[in-house]
């Protein structure tokens, strides 16, 4: 591996390999090896030493998944992307952009925005998290609610196979015929390819955006807004709710001006034409005072519209404040089910005894309810599992999934059963094995198991800093 | 073309449809499966099939909440009811897909979608949830319906496009939008596609961004009885508000006039005629030119204005129509023999140019695919329908 990629681009010393065996997620395994190319070709080189070392592999961007996608959990290669970090090509003509896997979201934007471009998918980590890993992941964010999430913003891919095969999909060009490789490899999850090369389509900035917060006594109530937002025909390009419990978590940590004594906050953010954004925002104004919102404030300034958002982006931070160890979820129901599903998590909550927090992209109804525990008490572990896999049905008998945006990797794989039938199971798997035949890249990720479900363990301290 | 098959069979289940795929498949028999058969000469046609299924008795709509903006229907509703039922909650599926009387699944399989496209994307950003029958008699589940999931593969990706040779696509669900609250269409014409390119060009680049932006030639318009009497006119719509249509529009008049090229305001009823008509150029071109070539030209910005300059030049009496935004472009030309030197001019230039549809004697490489992409096609196909049955010839052969 060292003639492949250079003596110092290869880690295989114990205390190295400790910071490769966890990402954002809770779960861990160590990896024997971690090699750092710096192209296609290196990568085709180490997949081919894997292959017939008969090792599993796995890739690896930033490390911020949170469903422990890039976990090895047999050993083996690791394979990070950080080396490969270089956007290749800026093409405003076709309003895209050629990157290496190792680029990091928030990069592309900041690369183009003075030509007045982004890239629309922003997830929470989009500070840290790279392209690469948001493909596997077909990864969300807050701005995905009007503009779709990665898979609608990947035009093409280059990848490698597990033999070592290098593949290209789609491309600049729209509309090439065959089966839809791109969106096949896109979200699943490291387990068919390795992504080396990924062409993101490029957005034309809005001319104006406002963002407002609206404050509720009552949680109800914000949900019912997000309703009638739909009713009234508007998708604003954000909207997200932050419960009491948590808005008192994150004013105490960033001081973003939430009041600490509402019961729910919603973040809605408009954009477009200015003429649509200044009609868009009275009547977003009108359907918040209609549900009752005690008070609806917009950001006067683009201070005070980061300030507003720092309190969201920084949420998890700030309930590893009050917590260091807390269980994050990721389901999904309907716009409609959204007043519901919050009700049952306050149930839930009672009934086991536990502080949930709430914080979630209402717009879209992908619900984060993070469970706050304590791990030196077994029995406390044992009720946050169980509540958590309460709340999971509970969102899949509403009509939802138990997965939004942060993948099913080797958190949720056991609940697949409850989402799927086996017969549509084993199709994925059928699929997974056409590319990956051994199953040797990623194994023991988004499919069940059969390990059993929901294991949380501790965050590590230097986790806490680098995940969100 | 299923001449073979003594009765076309409508299953009335998802698990009859999978049975009649099963007991197809126990029979060793070729299959032709589709919805309405509309697209019989797109995309590579089937071959003659021992048995014909079509789901167009799966016509049911299966959940609709409009205030979840989602909708779950049965593949053989036809597209033209989805989108009425829609309609009639103030909501859109804007696909628009060609031929009237085709399905929802028949739009799926074959990837078919319209103007709208610049705004709301294709099938693969519609799709949040889909069922399929599988050869084997099995019934897959990929999605849900919800608007935002990466619960497992997304395999309805692999299956819209597919053109029925992986399974038949039994359900389908969608996102959809609300209408907007209004629309407006402008016309600009010009005899010099590189002004035309170089509008689109501007127009993409401004903040007022078009919602459909078509370009079509003057054998075009007058095929699809839309003619304006340039040589080229570059079509824009811009939906939302009176105030975003009229801001809009204004923002494309001064961008005409700095490119130099005549621009007309339409009248709403001309408008959607005119959309109407544009919808439909592939059953209009294919029954003008019954022995004729439609090409599909897949370029990219910086090559659009080269491509269309070199159809004018090869073959002006051809119906050219492009979804200037993406750079697509469809010609249509009448005779197959003479049309495929204009193929190969396309493709020596670096076009990616893909024969959609060409009477069956025509000996021309409908689509010129290789490598390791390809490949992977082939090792997905053959895991899914391993005796090769369904949709024999779909995807012109090549899979």
């Amino acid at each position: 591996m060292r003639a492949i990629v250079g003596p110092k681009a290869v880690l295989d010393a114990p205390q190295d390999l400790l910071l490769y065996e966890y990402d954002g997620s809770i779960e861990k395994g160590r990896p024997e090896v971690v090699a750092f190319p710096r192209s296609t070709e290196q990568v085709v080189e180490l997949v081919k030493l894997a292959a017939r070392a008969r090792i599993p592999l796995v890739g690896r961007g930033a490390g911020t998944g949170l469903s422990g996608g890039v976990i090895p959990t047999e050993g083996g290669l690791m394979i990070g992307f950080a080396r490969m970090n270089r956007i290749l090509e800026i093409d405003y003509d076709n309003e895209c952009a050629v990157v290496e896997p190792g680029v990091v979201n928030l990069d592309i934007t900041l690369a183009v925005q003075g030509a007045g471009y982004y890239y629309a998918p922003d997830p929470s980590s989009q500070k840290a998290c790279t392209i690469g890993g948001n493909v596997a992941e077909n990864a969300g964010g807050p701005h995905t609610l009007a503009y779709g999430v990665t898979t609608n913003h990947v035009l093409g891919v280059e990848a490698v196979l597990p033999d070592g095969t290098v593949i290209e999909v789609g491309g600049k060009e729209s509309d090439l015929p065959g089966y839809d490789l791109r969106g096949l490899l896109t979200g699943s999850e490291g387990t068919m390819a390795l992504i080396t090369k990924v062409i993101v389509r490029l957005m034309k900035a809005p001319e104006q955006i406002e963002t407002l917060l609206a404050i509720y006594d009552e949680p109800a109530h914000a949900a019912d807004t997000v309703a009638g937002l739909t009713a009234r025909a508007i998708i604003p390009a954000a909207v997200e709710m932050l419960d009491g419990v948590m808005l008192r978590m994150v004013e105490e940590a960033t001081h973003a001006g939430y009041p600490m004594d509402a019961g729910a906050v919603l973040l809605i953010e408009l954009e477009g034409l200015s003429e649509a954004v200044v009609e868009q925002l009275e009547q977003v104004r009108g359907v918040c005072l209609e549900n009752h919102a005690r008070e609806v404030r917009v950001a006067k300034s683009a201070e005070e519209r980061a300030l507003l958002w720092k309190g969201r982006k920084n949420a998890f931070g700030a309930v590893g404040r009050i917590s260091p160890t807390y269980y994050v979820q990721d389901g999904v129901v309907p716009r409609t089910r959204i007043a519901d599903t919050l009700k049952h998590i306050y149930h839930v909550a009672e009934k086991y005894n536990l502080i949930i927090s709430n914080i979630f992209h209402a717009g879209d109804g992908n619900m984060h309810p993070i469970i706050l525990f304590n791990p030196r008490k077994p029995e406390e572990l044992e009720r946050t599992k169980q509540a958590g896999a309460e709340i999971l049905t509970y969102c899949i008998q509403a009509g939802g999934s138990i997965t939004g945006e942060h993948g099913v990797g080797m958190e949720k794989n056991d609940l697949m059963p409850l989402v799927f039938q086996p017969d549509s199971l084993k199709m994925m798997e059928r699929l997974i094995t056409v590319f990956n035949p051994d199953r040797r890249l990623n194994p023991g990720k988004l499919l069940p198991t059969g390990k059993g479900c929901l294991e949380i363990r501790p965050m590590t301290e230097s986790q806490k800093a680098t995940t969100w | 073309m299923g001449e073979m098959s003594e009765q076309i069979r409508r299953p009335t289940t998802v698990e009859e449809l999978a049975a009649e795929l099963a007991a197809g498949a126990a029979a060793g028999q070729a299959m032709e499966i589709g919805g309405a058969f509309t697209k019989r000469r797109l995309g590579g046609s089937a071959t003659a099939a021992a048995r014909t299924i079509s789901t167009s008795a799966l016509d049911q709509t299966l959940a609709y909440e409009p205030a979840d903006l989602t909708i779950s229907v049965g593949a053989g509703m036809p597209w033209a009811s989805l989108t009425q039922l829609l309609a009639d909650n103030g909501q859109i599926l804007p696909l628009d897909p060609p031929f009237p009387g085709a399905t929802v699944g028949g739009v799926l399989a074959a990837d078919l979608s319209g103007p709208r496209r610049r705004r709301y994307g294709t099938a693969r950003d519609v799709v949040i949830g889909m069922r399929f029958a599988a050869v084997d008699g099995k019934v897959v589940e990929s999605g849900g319906m919800v608007v935002k999931n990466v619960t497992g593969l997304d395999m309805g990706k692999l299956m819209i496009g597919s053109m029925g040779t992986l399974g038949a696509i039994a359900t389908a669900n969608f996102k959809v939008s609300p209408r907007p609250e209004t629309s407006g269409t402008c016309a600009f014409l010009s005899d010099s596609t590189d002004k035309l390119a170089k509008l689109r060009g501007r127009m993409l680049q401004g903040v007022a961004q078009p919602t459909a932006l078509d370009l079509l030639n003057a054998a075009c318009g007058r095929g699809l009885e839309i003619d304006f009497g340039a040589d080229f006119v570059l079509l824009a719509e811009a939906t939302g508000s009176e105030a975003v249509v009229k801001r809009s529009r204004a923002t494309f008049e001064t961008l005409a006039r700095e490119t130099g090229v005549e621009f007309l305001a339409l009248e709403e009823t001309a408008a959607q005629r005119l959309w109407r008509a544009i919808r439909d150029f592939h059953p209009a071109s294919l029954e003008a030119h019954p022995k004729g070539l439609l090409l599909r030209i897949s370029t990219t910005a910086t090559q659009l204005g080269e491509a269309l300059a070199l159809l004018a030049g090869l073959a002006p009496d051809a119906w050219v129509l492009s979804r200037a935004a993406n750079t697509v472009i469809w010609c249509s030309l009448d005779s197959w023999e003479s049309g495929a030197r204009t193929l190969e001019r396309l493709r020596k230039a670096g076009h990616k140019t893909l024969v959609e549809s060409a009477p069956p004697e025509a000996s021309l490489e409908r689509w010129v695919a290789g490598g390791p992409a390809l490949e992977a096609m082939r090792r997905l196909k053959a895991e899914l329908d391993p005796q090769g049955l369904l949709n024999r010839g779909r995807l012109w052969g090549k899979i």
